[in-house]
């Protein structure tokens, strides 16, 4: 969230690629949302937004570097959903997580498309 | 298109001459080309976009940064939030905590908040760790301050 709020606030953005960027906030509002429903129906409740995210900012120069920057976390993002499936013991979680996982390979997938890269490079990730 | 036998025999000649082309450059070639093969932390840099989600290696994220990591005694970076098992674990981080710690994060400290199942191939694992001590000794990635 916060990460795609700085990317559209930089102003180093076209329209098309802030538009996207947008666009895929409002999907982790959507997971944020998700998330904490489920953590309310185990009995939780869940944990509050940090009231500051620190993030490179001296490095990104460019709408390259924004895009990079939001695939590696994307990338990331998939990964930690991939690890941390394994863990949960409630059915529910899991598939709320594995939702959000096939969200975050497609941001991941789009944004190295934006890239020139080759959207899907392998097969398997984890 | 239509295949006709001439179609047929100037692909044949067009193969026969890019064959005899490939020959002539290998045979011209001096040297063959040396093939450069990843080092471990190059690997491991790759097996480390997984953790991007939630660590950097100079800052703080959902996770502690990474430079200052190797010899740091877990639960130790100021001002970020720890779980009491991972700051009471006494654990310092090396070679061999860090893989024994990432093979599987929840058995070796119950109770951290990094929930992540692990890694759980051993070469992976090593290669990670190779980039994590690499970039804690490259002044480029983990300078003073970091």
């Amino acid at each position: 969230m916060a990460a795609y709020q700085l990317g559209a606030e930089s102003g180093l953005l076209t329209p098309g690629v802030r538009a996207l960027a947008i666009t895929f906030q409002g999907h982790h509002k959507e997971h944020i949302d998700a998330l904490a429903a489920a953590v309310r129906t185990l009995g939780g409740e869940p944990s509050q937004a940090k009231a500051e995210y620190i993030f490179p900012v001296s490095k990104l120069k460019a709408e390259r570097d924004v895009l990079e920057f939001a695939a590696s976390l994307e990338r990331g993002a998939m990964s930690a959903y991939a690890g941390a499936i394994p863990l949960f013991q409630d059915s529910a979680l899991a598939a709320a997580a594995a939702s959000i996982l096939a969200d975050e390979s497609m941001h991941w997938a789009v944004l190295r498309g934006a890239l020139g890269q080759d959207p899907v490079p392998g097969a398997l990730f984890s | 298109m239509t295949v006709s036998p001439g179609t047929l025999g100037a692909v044949a000649v067009a193969a026969v001459g890019a064959v005899a082309l490939g020959l002539a450059a290998i045979v011209g070639s001096p040297e063959p080309a040396a093939i450069v093969l990843p080092t471990a932390a190059e690997r491991g840099e790759q097996v480390y976009a997984r953790c991007m989600g939630c660590h950097s290696l100079d800052y703080d994220r959902t996770g502690p940064r990474h430079c200052g990591l190797v010899g740091r005694l877990a639960g130790s970076v100021a001002d970020f939030v720890y779980s009491e098992e991972m700051k009471q674990s006494g654990i310092t981080w090396d070679v061999e905590s860090l893989d024994r710690f990432l093979a599987d994060p929840a058995g070796v400290v119950p109770g951290t908040l990094m929930t992540y199942a692990g890694v759980a191939d051993e070469g992976e694992r090593g290669d990670l760790i190779a980039f994590l001590v690499a970039s804690n000794a490259d002044p480029e990635r983990c300078g003073e301050g970091q």
